[in-house]
């Protein structure tokens, strides 16, 4: 069963003091008292006083985080060693997930009102310690894993809350109806978990478009690698340029679109396009971009994509919840096409059809 | 340094492994070449592989971001070739680890992990 008033809402209506509210000020008290604790997920009460004289009592999304150690070892769950209620473990791969995973919940359920991974408050598991030496992060379709790095490449996974925020999408794609993970669906499955990975960051930090770095996996290689990052959504291409590395790979616009049959035919390589597409949406709108940009592509995953949409389909879509957001004649559509045409996947200055 | 068996035509086994995908996208790869007599070992590590049974990349796999593995076995004209995903099972997985660090396990075959 599905709650179709949202728990915030029924809050602020039972919280209600006008008289022709009353008999709906009860009927919610009701229903919030009758609530089963687990069915809309974990919730922090969140009290203030409005117009001076008025107590507000409103229930907003928590998180709740369920962090294991594989102690080294490639298996699945690991051990359990931070709930939500346990306080920081100590160790540090295990308070940076816990962390991470809670501001990435941060940015979903403030900025588009989603709660959690599959939008209904469920458990957000993470594995850390995942391997030995091992030099990945992934979802696995049920929990974020991560591994310790080399130690010669790279740290570990968990370090840059882009890299968190990024797998934590991948369960949010794929509890949207997903994207097929090859060629040009697969891309965008990356592309979005890179756009709502830096936003997150941007968000936990408070930043602004001008203020972002909008890279991704900042800070996960160790000294000896010549980069930034593991990529750029602002320049793709010129994240690392390391002599064991060699370059970053990714092109930037369509007419650079590799064809490989390896990574899946280039789902991390061809994902620098709709990369690129997003921040150029999100600088010509300014502010942050979880609020404009951000709100537009969140809406644009979860309006029913077909699994195997490719970037010119995704660009329509985008344009399509930008002007159903925003307005037909709005800025926010001009940005969204403005951006996909500075990458190629339309032409420029399309006209209406 | 010249040396009689180094010239390309000279029948060598080669072991390449190649991991691709994953969260940063990197190919890397690794290959050995043993000869004289760690040759026989080797071979017995390739041979102790369930080859029949590779399966192609993605068809089990669910979720993103995981590692695929490519095996290539070349030995006096044969080439024998695998692609594999991350879950690779124990004799995948102690060949991989032997190409990476370029040493065979412990003679008595002993899983490290």
């Amino acid at each position: 069963m599905r709650a179709i008033i949202p728990p915030y809402l029924l809050a602020r209506v039972a919280s209600a003091r006008e008289p022709h509210l009353a008999r709906a000020a009860v009927a919610a008290r009701a229903t919030l008292a009758a609530r089963p604790g687990d069915l809309a997920g974990r919730a922090q009460l969140r009290l203030s006083i409005e117009g001076g004289d008025t107590l507000v009592a409103e229930q907003v999304p928590a998180p709740d985080r369920a962090v294991s150690d594989a102690q080294q070892r490639e298996e699945l769950p690991g051990v359990l060693v931070r709930d939500e209620d346990a306080p920081p473990s100590g160790d540090t791969a295990v308070d940076e997930a816990f962390d991470g995973l809670g501001a990435t919940f941060a940015l979903f359920a403030e900025a588009f009102g989603r709660a959690s991974i599959d939008g209904r408050g469920g458990v957000l598991a993470a594995t850390v310690h995942y391997g030995r030496d091992y030099d990945n992060a992934f979802w696995n379709g049920e929990r974020m894993v991560f591994g310790d790095g080399d130690g010669e490449v790279f740290t570990g996974f968990t370090r840059s809350l882009s890299v968190i925020a990024h797998e934590l999408a991948h369960g949010v794609t794929e509890f949207s109806g997903g994207l097929e993970y090859r060629r040009q669906s697969g891309a965008l499955n990356e592309s979005l978990s890179d756009v709502f990975g830096a936003l997150a960051e941007q968000h936990h930090r408070g930043q602004t478009v001008d203020e972002a770095s909008w890279l991704i996996g900042a800070g996960i290689f160790t000294e000896a690698v010549q980069g930034r990052a593991l990529r750029s959504l602002a320049a793709p291409g010129t994240a690392y340029d390391d002599d064991v590395l060699g370059r970053d790979p990714q092109p930037g616009h369509l007419r650079d679109l590799v064809v490989t049959e390896s990574d899946n035919g280039g789902v991390h390589i061809n994902s620098g396009i709709p990369n690129r597409a997003f921040h150029l949406v999100a600088m010509r709108l300014g502010g942050y971009a979880w609020e404009r940009a951000g709100l537009i592509w969140y809406r644009t995953l979860t309006s029913g994509l077909s699994p195997t949409t490719d970037f010119a389909g995704f660009a329509q879509a985008t344009i399509l919840a930008a002007a159903q957001e925003y307005g037909d004649d709005s800025e926010e559509v001009d940005a969204v096409r403005a951006g996909w045409s500075g990458v190629g996947v339309i032409e420029d200055a399309a006209p209406e059809r | 340094m010249p040396h009689p068996s180094d010239d390309d035509t000279t029948p060598v086994l080669r072991i390449e492994v190649e991991r691709t995908g994953g969260f940063a996208g990197l190919s890397r790869s690794w290959h050995v070449e043993p000869a004289g007599d760690e040759r026989a070992a080797w071979l017995a590590l390739v041979e102790s592989c369930p080859w029949r049974a590779a399966s192609s990349p993605g068809s089990g796999m669910h979720g993103a971001d995981r590692f695929h593995w490519r095996i290539r076995v070349t030995d006096r004209g044969d080439v024998r070739r695998a692609e594999l995903d991350d879950d690779l099972d124990s004799a995948w997985r102690n060949l991989v680890d032997a190409v990476r660090e370029g040493r065979m396990p412990p003679a008595d075959g002993a899983p490290r992990r």
